[in-house]
């Protein structure tokens, strides 16, 4: 019945500076005071991810910046520029690219409600208003139907995000990497624009529940993401759906293409 | 070595007295220099041929160990699987109409359609194993039809056998794993050669090394009758015998053909009846180099090797006499005609030096087809050797086998007549102890040390379920972003270790509208399951084919959802056994609810939910406030109607499938104090013991007894809360996961000590790692963490 620690249960598994918190004399003293960010088998959903929203510098974790702007999400979606702004001491840059992964991982979402809708017959092509797309995660971009071009658009930058080679760290982005951003930006944009043009119920019932459609114009606005002219969903028309027909770009051609070497990385 | 080298020097101190340089004298010096340069580096090439041929030799070995340890793993579950049909047949009572064998897609071997008896007649080893199932399936049938107490017996004997075989071959794999090293061991260069050609060599002589000599030889003849009676060299009962070979003494083992046919233990004594001799056996291995008491050779083992051998055997005692520089009896003349000849003597040694590396590597590196041809090689041989014909061969071999399944049958008859009444968990502590005895000798020796191979990122936010496919190198992983990703290592294999390239999921399910807790592969069906947060579980079905990442978007494989949980789901389970119309699943969910759904009825999957309090006392019972939720459940093994949960409140629980009756109560929760801080986490049921595990928040992990509800053994495991546990295929090894972001080893049948730990995953949040998972079959493993990536181990 003797308690055994493995005798190689060494000093050197806490030198890691994230996981010093838990260290065996901290944890003590430390455990049962502030309730631990966890969420623990059995939790009901409306108790999970109760944490108290704490400041960024004092939370301890590799991945400090990815928790705290979802602390901030969770806490108040609604207060935009908060989301976005730049928290004190932090670059922007790895800033942006948390905001991207969480952009990714909330369009998860969307894609799973515009599966319901958005299929290869009701969208044999990726269009938004008079634009149509052309899908660049293949060798050479494909008219992939629309539903095809979210999925892909939405895996090819989870993909790029993750790539090791790329974005190495999550704490220093390499200067050649920051071109990836716009392009990210650029690509993710069109699922909300198709969304909003072809399936405008699941866009704003999404919406209404995340605010990320806003959160991410926001964004693109702050850092400057996305050029002006490729905005093409309506401004004002997010939060109060009144008139929308008149905001319209008045886009002679029928069909743009994006060109391939848009697309190309 | 010493003493030639004095020569030149003593020469040099003769002409410094006479403090003269002769002419002469200095063109003797230099040549005689010279001399010995030459000599020195004949020496050294000797060598390097030598440490070449044995780096082969070791490659070539750890090759086909790591064959034999997959193929090895397949039979052991295979024999695990007919266990546990046997099993749920017992304990179920209901008679299934259709063999069990027939069902199994892992029992691919012929079933022999003779009775018991005659099966067991059969003469080697893989149809011993086939006639262990084949006549447990026609057990089987007399079962169904009759349920007569003979039958059951039986049936008994057979799984008892079975469960030896089991037991066996366990073994054979921790022994495999062993030779690698013995061979280092090995203090002479003369590596590969029959350890009694070598005079004065190793020898490890004592009955129990010439038992397990013995008993290899007797293993090795059923491999030549294997090939001799032309049967498929693909059989695994061939492959699997290698192994417990001392490999150095292959060459040897043709020899004692002869003395097996009359005096040798077949394999089944020396395993059952007689454990005192295979205890010595077993530590013979890692003392072999040791021991020194020259009793090996007497006659029997140091009859004449098979012609093919003799290479080596004279390469060897020529290649030590001249390479035999401590004898100072090379003078001059012979020095000169030595070096005269050096060229020859060169290539001659090099190609001795080849001859005996073709040898060996055809020897060691052999795939199992060359092995077959190999051996039908030797009966040859001996054959030969001994003026054997055909028909008197075929006899020896025959006798060598009848012995064999005399035995075999010895061991069925002889066994207890009270068998009867032994309940299977009697059978199954014999089997624990066997385990222990055979651990502790090897312990800490051969260990399989898991390094991480590869770093899969493509979830953003934490990694929390992890699910292997049965075979292939495949498995899925489910994240806290609300995906399930479905990755294929088939492809990244192929890649040199060093130059693997960012590695994609092949496909990327989206369906759930919150985080994903837990994913389930079932490989039978082709299928995969998924709980989320969402209170829905989710079946998916895998890709027919390969299919392309940036594919079109597949919608069929979402294949359905089940609704009717009403809040998060933390864990699922597949039930361990697909029947033929049914394939069970359990979840647990933060609604208070394990239920259980039939995969594969036609209609309304749900087919039986409860509470804490089980089926139909809901909260009726509880006066304070609302019961704890369940956190964990697994399938309990050796008893398939019932189901273990543990709960909120580090009670685990036994409930009847069917029923939703609480059966019994664990008293686990020894440090439970009212908060979520001390829950269990994860439980996990025993393959084959009676054993359940808990991993618990608060940093312990705890073995209980399935039958007795008693806990066995508590360890504080982890320095932070303990989340994920898995077994090895083989049963011997617990594996563990915590906030601590470090994964452990256990051995849990023996020492219960912590045999490997690694820090693996970064903490995110307060969670470090989430899931940790062995394959089922090959030896890979996976973890998932809070930093949202998946590590593979091999
Ligand atoms: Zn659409
Ligand atoms: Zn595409």
């Amino acid at each position: 019945m003797a308690n055994v620690i493995p005798s190689n249960e060494a000093n050197n598994t806490f030198s890691s500076s994230e996981s010093s918190t838990s260290s065996p004399i901290a944890s003590t003293s430390a455990e049962h005071k502030p309730a631990l960010r966890r969420n623990r088998p059995g939790t009901k959903l409306e108790d999970t991810y109760q944490f108290p929203h704490i400041p960024l510098d004092q939370i301890d974790s590799a991945f400090a910046l990815q928790e705290y702007l979802q602390s901030l999400i969770r806490t108040d979606k609604e207060n935009l520029d908060a989301l976005v702004e730049l928290p004190p001491g932090q670059d922007k840059e790895t800033w942006q690219y948390e905001h991207l992964r969480q952009l990714c991982l909330e369009l998860n979402y969307l894609v799973v409600q515009l599966e319901a809708e958005c299929t290869r017959q009701t969208c044999p092509e990726m269009k938004a208003d008079e634009w149509q797309y052309l899908c660049a995660a293949h060798p050479a971009p494909m008219n992939c139907c629309a539903i095809d071009y979210i999925v892909h658009t939405l895996d090819g930058a989870t993909t790029l995000l993750n790539s090791h080679k790329y974005f190495p760290s999550r704490i220093s982005i390499p200067e050649t990497s920051l071109k990836h951003y716009q392009s990210i930006a650029r690509r993710l944009y069109r699922i909300f624009a198709h969304a909003w043009f072809h399936h405008r119920e699941i866009f704003e019932a999404f919406e209404n529940e995340n605010m990320l459609y806003v959160r991410f114009l926001k964004l693109s606005e702050r850092y400057e993401l996305i050029a002006k002219n490729l905005l093409i969903i309506p401004y004002n028309n997010i939060s109060d759906n009144e008139n929308d027909d008149q905001v319209i770009h008045n886009n002679d051609s029928s069909e743009i293409f994006t060109p391939p070497t848009d697309d190309s990385e | 070595m010493a003493q030639t080298f004095g020569q030149p020097q003593q020469q040099v101190q003769q002409q410094s007295q006479t403090s003269e340089y002769t002419l002469p004298g200095v063109l003797h010096f230099l040549q005689s220099e010279w001399r010995r340069y030459e000599r020195d580096r004949n020496e050294w090439e000797i060598e390097r041929a030598e440490m070449k041929a044995r780096i082969a030799l070791l490659e070539g070995e750890r090759r086909g160990i790591e064959n034999m340890k997959t193929d090895l793993m397949r039979r052991v579950k295979m024999l695990e699987f007919a266990l546990r049909q046997e099993r749920s047949k017992y304990l179920a009572g209901v008679p299934l109409t259709q063999s069990p064998i027939s069902e199994s897609p892992n029992v691919s071997t012929p079933a022999n359609e003779e009775g018991p008896e005659s099966s067991i007649a059969l003469n080697n080893t893989q149809s011993l194993k086939t006639s262990t199932l084949s006549s447990v399936s026609s057990q089987y049938k007399g079962f169904t039809s009759n349920r007569d107490p003979k039958h059951r017996t039986k049936s008994r004997e057979l799984l008892k056998a079975c469960l030896q075989e089991i037991d066996y071959l366990t073994n054979a794999v921790t022994n495999t794993s062993s030779t690698s090293n013995r061979v280092l061991n090995y203090p002479t260069g003369l590596d590969g050669i029959p350890s009694h050609s070598i005079p004065n060599g190793l020898d490890g002589n004592n009955s129990a090394t010439q038992k397990l000599n013995n008993r290899h030889s007797a293993i090795f003849v059923g491999g030549n009758t294997n090939s001799y009676n032309r049967m498929s060299p693909k059989k695994p009962g061939h492959v699997s015998i290698r192994p417990s070979r001392p490999a150095p003494t292959s060459p040897a083992i043709v020899s004692p053909i002869l003395s097996t046919n009359s005096s040798s233990p077949p394999l089944d004594s020396s395993m059952s009846e007689n454990p005192d001799a295979e205890r010595e056996g077993g530590s013979f291995f890692p003392h072999s180099s040791v021991k020194n008491d020259g009793r090996f050779i007497n006659g029997e083992q140091s009859s004449p090797i098979s012609p093919e051998f003799e290479p080596i055997a004279n390469m060897s005692s020529d290649f030590q006499s001249s390479l035999n520089n401590e004898s100072p009896t090379i003078n001059f003349e012979k020095e000169r005609e030595y070096l005269s000849n050096n060229d020859t003597y060169n290539t001659h040694i090099k190609a001795k030096n080849e001859r005996a590396n073709q040898v060996r590597n055809r020897n060691r590196m052999k795939s199992a087809d060359e092995m077959k041809e190999e051996e039908q090689q030797l009966t040859k041989d001996v054959q030969k050797k001994y003026g054997l014909t055909d028909e008197k061969m075929s006899k020896l071999l025959k006798n060598v086998n009848k012995q064999k399944s005399q035995e075999i049958l010895a061991i069925n008859t002889s066994s207890d007549p009270q068998l009867d009444e032994l309940s299977f968990n009697v059978e199954e502590e014999e089997n624990t102890q066997k385990f222990e005895t055979d651990k502790t000798q090897e312990n800490g020796t051969d260990r399989k040390m898991w390094r991480p191979r590869f770093t899969l990122r493509s979830h953003l936010d934490t990694v929390r379920s992890l699910s292997w496919h049965r075979t292939e190198p495949m498995f899925l992983s489910g994240s806290e972003d609300g995906t399930i990703k479905l990755w294929d290592l088939k492809g990244p294999l192929s890649h040199k270790p060093t130059s693997v390239p960012d590695i994609e999921p092949s496909i990327t399910y989206r369906g759930h509208t919150a985080a994903v807790n837990s994913v389930v592969m079932s490989s039978e069906q082709q299928r995969c399951y998924s709980a989320s947060m969402d209170a829905t579980i989710r079946v998916w079905n895998l890709p027919s084919s390969k299919c392309d990442t940036y594919g079109p978007v597949d919608l069929s494989l979402n294949l359905t959802t089940y609704i009717g949980h009403t809040d998060a789901i933390w864990d699922l389970r597949l039930f361990p056994m697909r029947s033929q119309n049914t394939q069970l699943l359990g979840s647990a969910s933060a609604d208070g609810k394990v239920k259980i759904w039939d995969t594969e009825a036609g209609g309304s999957p749900l087919k039986c939910s409860w509470g804490y309090y089980g089926i139909n006392n809901e909260e009726s019972v509880n006066g304070e406030g609302r019961p704890p939720n369940p956190t964990s459940i697994d399938f309990v093994h050796s008893d398939l109607k019932k189901i273990a949960v543990s709960y909120q409140n580090s009670i685990i629980k036994l409930f009847d499938i069917e029923s939703g009756q609480s059966v019994l109560t664990f008293k686990s929760d020894s440090t439970y104090d009212n908060t979520p801080a001390t829950q269990i986490n994860r439980i996990i049921v025993h393959p084959t013991m009676s054993l359940i595990f808990s991993a618990h928040e608060d940093k312990y992990i705890r073995f209980f007894d399935i039958n007795s509800g008693k806990c066995t053994f508590s360890m504080l495991a982890h320095l932070d809360s303990i989340t994920s546990l898995d077994i090895d295929p083989s049963g011997m090894i617990l594996l563990s996961g915590g906030h601590d972001s470090s994964i452990r080893l256990w051995d849990i049948v023996s020492t219960r000590q912590c045999i490997q730990e690694f820090i693996s995953h970064r903490r995110k949040s307060d969670e470090g790692v989430l899931s940790v998972q062995y394959h089922p079959s090959l030896p890979w493993m996976a973890s998932g963490g809070a930093d949202s990536v998946v590590k593979i181990y091999c």
